[in-house]
């Protein structure tokens, strides 16, 4: 059709006559936004792409978005090379991180835009409080988020086995904090022996916390299927404030507080303190500290015990030592009274045989004394009277004692000592 | 020496002293009564005389034995 004849759109409008080329209208362009944005502006932006080209230039892609994380604005940045050496050194010097993706920065450019090139900030001021202050927001922001939700504790009331033996790693194999760790706790020199196994994940940048989530659920998977961890360690080593604040990123800490097994974080150096070191059960400060803590329960308990070893050994010598003491005195009551007991039955012996002896004695005596008076009795017997010249007189009726006990003309014997006379009484005469 | 055999004999002696002691004993059957009486006299005697050697013998060694472990008593006990 022909430019200067009047048609129908696709939209059912009129066509114009004399419509613009491209490049006067990028021109009529470039001069609206050249008369608009006469000054630099200020601008806060997101980094999403950042590349460094051979030539030295800076190129970004920067976004805003909004609550949910959706684009509302997109638009590419510059940074000459000149520039880029000046506000890259500045930026990496304040915040000890450069310039790299998912941060957000306030930067000072000039909109500017070019028929062949486009819309494009070309950056010449970078703040970078601003961006440690984002990071501060954020953080703040997690911290009271988790404090609503209720899981600062959370974790907190999980407790750690009195012995923990078998941990789940979160960290990076070419960290230099696992490394320091795994060195500390394996080579103790104690003889204390442990089970740690890495489940790797980055540990720096915008994609971090995500990569930490996704290996705490495969570690829980390997609590499911095959294995149960004590606790769980998450660590890096020390680094910038900007790498590290993915540590305050809110689902990962959330995820740390619902964790079911006791988490201990060891992350960056002693002045570091993140919102993750909040909610996890235990904080140390470095990966080297984690291994010093779990090392530290270990000596405490052994230390326990040779407390409680110190204790028992004292108490049975102690207890063998009184049990001695009594039993040497037991023994030597038991002595003591045997000793008594004899001597006292041996006193009762004594004076039973004397008494036996003087009753025996006193016995035989009262016999000896009666045999004697049968003596003296014998001795007075009929017989030895006739050796003094005594006779004895019997009748027909036996002895006779009186002149009564014999009538006149009865036969009589008179026996004397040396024989006896058989006589007839012829008579009796009375004294 | 059985037992009561002591006992025995000055019963018997008994009875023949009063046999002896007795008007209406023959003057031929003391002499027989006196002989066995004195026997039994000389038999109570050497059997008094043999229970005191005796019991000195007894009592005598336990007083020995009670005097050797009075000696003793200070000594260690045998457990």
């Amino acid at each position: 059709m022909d430019n200067e004849e009047e048609g129908i759109t696709a939209a059912g409008k009129v066509a114009p006559g004399d419509p613009l080329s491209l490049s006067e209208l990028l021109e009529r362009a470039e001069a609206c936004i050249a008369d608009e944005f006469i000054e630099s502006e200020w601008v806060v932006v997101q980094i999403t792409s950042i590349n460094l080209n051979l030539n030295g230039h800076c190129y970004m892609d920067v976004v805003e978005t909004d609550r949910r994380g959706g684009i509302v604005a997109k638009a590419k940045a510059i940074i000459w090379r000149g520039t880029y050496g000046i506000l890259g050194n500045a930026f990496l010097q304040a915040t000890g991180s450069p310039l790299q993706c998912g941060m957000k920065v306030l930067i000072n450019c000039q909109v500017q835009f070019a028929r062949l090139y486009g819309l494009s900030l070309i950056v010449s001021d970078i703040d970078p409080s601003y961006t440690l202050g984002e990071a501060e927001a954020e953080r703040r922001s997690t911290i009271a988020r988790l404090e609503a939700e209720g899981l600062m504790e959370r974790n907190k009331e999980l407790a750690l086995p009195r012995l923990p033996r078998c941990f789940a790693v979160i960290s990076n194999v070419n960290a230099a904090g696992y490394g320091d760790f795994m060195k500390q706790l394996h080579q103790n020199g104690l003889g204390y022996v442990f089970h740690t196994e890495l489940f790797e994940a980055g540990v720096q940048g915008k994609d971090a916390p995500s990569s930490m989530i996704c290996a705490m659920e495969r570690v829980k998977e390997a609590m499911r299927s095959r294995i149960m961890f004590d606790a769980l360690l998450i660590m890096r080593g020390g680094g910038s404030a900007i790498d590290l604040s993915c540590f305050d990123d809110y689902s990962l800490c959330a995820s740390i507080a619902d964790f079911p097994i006791p988490v201990i974080t060891g992350v960056g150096h002693d002045k570091d303190f993140h919102v993750c070191d909040m909610v996890a059960s235990v904080n140390v400060k470095t990966p080297t500290a984690v291994a010093d803590y779990i090392l530290d329960i270990y000596s405490g308990d052994d230390m326990y015990l040779d407390g409680l070893s110190s204790r028992l050994s004292r108490s049975f010598m102690n207890k063998a030592a009184a049990m001695r003491q009594q039993l040497d005195s037991l023994y030597g009551r038991a002595v003591s009274g045997a000793k008594m007991r004899i001597r006292e039955e041996r006193h009762w012996l004594e004076r039973a045989v004397n008494a036996m002896k003087s009753g025996v004695s006193l016995r035989l005596m009262q016999k000896a004394n009666h045999l004697d008076k049968c003596e003296l009795r014998l001795a007075a017997n009929p017989l030895s009277m006739l050796g003094r010249g005594q006779a004895f007189v019997e009748g027909p009726r036996g002895r006779i004692f009186g002149v009564d006990e014999v009538k006149e003309g009865e036969r009589i014997t008179v026996t004397m000592k040396d024989g006896a006379l058989h006589c007839t009484v012829n008579g009796k005469m009375r004294n | 020496m059985k037992k009561n055999e002591y006992e025995e004999s000055i019963a018997k002696l008994e009875g023949l002293l009063k046999k002896i002691e007795s008007p209406d004993t023959s003057l031929s059957d003391i002499a027989g009564d006196v002989k066995e009486a004195k026997k039994l006299i000389d038999k109570c005697k050497g059997m008094l005389h043999a229970t005191e050697e005796e019991l000195d013998k007894s009592l005598g060694d336990e007083s020995e034995e009670a005097g050797q472990e009075s000696k003793e008593e200070e000594g260690p006990l045998p457990f």
